[in-house]
């Protein structure tokens, strides 16, 4: 039973990823490759903030976000100019120079060490030791982020984002700030996606910075691809079969040695069959046309 | 200061190395438009079929570079037939194209993991002799790394420059539908393209196999340094790939001296966002285009 919330809650989290990413790359038409740097941020701010300030978990949480919302800020400004090709390979890049700090800066971060013993989320001065128990909050965090996107998605705001998705320059016309539109959906997605962090941070109560490297990027990309971008249920979907996928695997009995590359190698296919077949994903709107 | 002129040396040669591959990526780049982020899978493949050919098989040298150019274009026109000349028949946008290119990087790669496993290979166990220029050193590998790499470059900016497929290959560079107007084949020209440049990756996989080994995942970093070597070099020369390549080797080396080798990455990146924001067409282009 135990291992069954432990599959829901990490399609949860990736749940929560999805949708922040979905929100820049499936409504604003702007592909990233820097989701895992703004989930690994949230998580290690998360972490500092409890562990070396003491600070109760909440708050704690909301301050990570609050401070990977600011970096996701100043971040967005060099990516206004960048269009296509050029804006994917900057985002690689910025994956590329958070990784190198969460894995060099080693006063803070503890580098490839990691840091362990990262406290459980409590309730009452409860500590949520059990599984389950974490399943119970999380999940209810997790439903708080859906209602979040659920309103977020069909507000006036997003309908600009898609307006600029199809045509930046008719929408400048119309009158809109384009700019500050982008900014602010850099914003809102680095920041929901350090709720990612903090709950993964709390859940499995280590982090290192390999949790937050380009190939998690990567992945969450390719769950928002596979799912399928521009709408809610897409990157719900495209969580549910890419984490469920591996634990099918585990149980047709490959070794685990070479578990980790045949999941690849399966997402990869996947996602080269999808962009060849059905670029708008298992069921999504938006196809990157 | 003996350190930082030994730093500088190395950077020169790694500059080489990265020019090759920018060269290679920019030809796929122009020329298809295709953002080959395979290249770095192409550049993989290549040293481990090198590893296999010599060190497992023990061919000699050149049957073994031989054998590895032939694999590498065959596999290269097969990715160009099976997967980019179909995107781009259906017109795909560039997006579809690169996160295709990006699969199929994920997919090779770890195809390779499975057989030749995650750890680092080596080819030459012992370490190569050296040579001192005035205080001075350079191993052997890595003289052969910067002349071949440079024989290499104008071996085929000479090809670009001279013949007709050369012309042709800078005409589609330049506009592709017009080639296509003027009567060029642009598939077989493509096949051609596509070829040029992962030979010119596989080349730089051989070179630095055969230096500091090699292991599955290298493939990205190398990609990586040759995108940026291309982009702040400037995509619309083929010179730019040279300069590129040879600045960011320059610029990692210091970096090196101020910082420290773990910063190489983030130089590497902070420079492409210095270009990007600020001379986004590179150094040696004058037209803007981003």
């Amino acid at each position: 039973m135990d291992y069954f919330f432990h599959i829901l809650i990490m399609i949860g989290i990736y749940m929560i990823l999805a949708l922040s990413l979905n929100f820049l790359t499936g409504y604003g038409g702007l592909i990233s490759l820097a989701h895992a740097a703004f989930y690994g941020i949230g998580a290690y701010s998360y972490t500092l903030l409890v562990m070396k300030l003491a600070i109760a978990w909440p708050i704690a949480v909301f301050l990570a976000v609050l401070f990977t919302s600011f970096i996701s800020f100043l971040a967005a400004y060099p990516f206004l100019k960048l269009k296509g090709d050029y804006f994917i390979l900057g985002t690689i890049g910025l994956q590329m120079i958070v990784f190198d700090i969460l894995y060099n800066w080693i006063p803070l971060t503890r580098g490839p060490y990691g840091i362990p013993g990262i406290p459980r989320f409590s309730i009452l001065n409860h500590i949520l030791n059990s599984i389950s128990e974490n399943f119970f909050l999380l999940a209810f965090i997790t439903g708080i982020v859906f209602v979040i996107f659920f309103v977020l998605y069909k507000s006036p705001f997003t309908r600009i984002l898609k307006t600029i998705r199809e045509n930046e320059i008719a929408t400048m016309a119309m009158g809109k700030h384009t700019n500050k539109v982008k900014i602010w959906t850099f914003v809102v997605s680095g920041g929901i996606a350090a709720v990612a962090g903090a709950i993964y941070a709390s859940y499995i109560t280590y982090i290192d910075p390999t949790s937050f490297s380009l190939d998690e990027s990567i992945f969450i990309l390719t769950i928002v691809l596979v799912g399928g971008a521009g709408n809610l249920k897409g990157p719900l979907v495209g969580a549910c079969i890419l984490v469920v996928l591996p634990e099918i695997l585990r149980f047709i009995g490959f070794p685990s040695t070479i578990a980790p590359n045949i999941r690849q190698i399966i997402y990869a296919l996947l996602l080269i069959i999808l962009m060849f077949k059905r670029p708008k994903g298992i069921a999504g709107e938006y196809g990157f046309e | 200061m003996q350190l930082l002129l030994q730093l500088l040396v190395n950077g020169i040669i790694k500059g080489a190395i990265y020019a090759i591959v920018a060269f290679g990526l920019a030809i796929i780049y122009r020329g298809m438009r295709v953002f080959h982020i395979a290249h770095g899978a192409v550049y993989v493949i290549s040293c481990y079929l090198f590893y296999t050919f010599f060190h497992l098989l023990n061919l000699p040298l050149s049957l073994a570079v031989f054998f590895t150019f032939v694999v590498v274009a065959i596999i290269a026109v097969c990715i160009e037939l099976g997967v980019y000349k179909p995107l781009f028949k259906k017109e795909a946008s560039s997006e579809i194209i690169l996160i295709v290119s990006l699969a199929l990087y994920v997919l090779i790669v770890n195809i390779i993991a499975l057989f030749y496993g995650n750890e680092t290979k080596m080819i030459f166990s012992e370490i190569s002799s050296a040579i001192t220029f005035s205080g001075i050193v350079m191993t052997h590998i890595q003289l052969i790394q910067l002349i071949i790499s440079l024989l290499a470059f104008t071996g085929i900016y000479l090809m670009i420059k001279q013949t007709n497929i050369g012309r042709a290959i800078t005409a589609m560079a330049d506009n592709n539908f017009l080639a296509e107007v003027i009567g060029i084949d642009i598939w077989r020209l493509r096949m051609i393209m596509i070829t040029i440049g992962s030979l010119l990756a596989a080349i730089a996989g051989i070179l630095v196999s055969s230096d500091v080994g090699m292991d599955p995942w290298s493939g990205m970093s190398m990609l990586l340094a040759g995108a940026v070597a291309m982009i702040i070099g400037g995509v619309e020369k083929w010179e730019g790939a040279l300069v590129g390549g040879l600045l960011l080797g320059i610029l990692q080396a210091l970096a090196i001296w101020k910082l420290s080798a773990r910063w190489q990455d983030t130089v590497t990146f902070l420079v492409l966002f210095i270009f990007l924001l600020f001379k986004p067409e590179g150094i040696l282009s004058s037209k803007k285009r981003v």
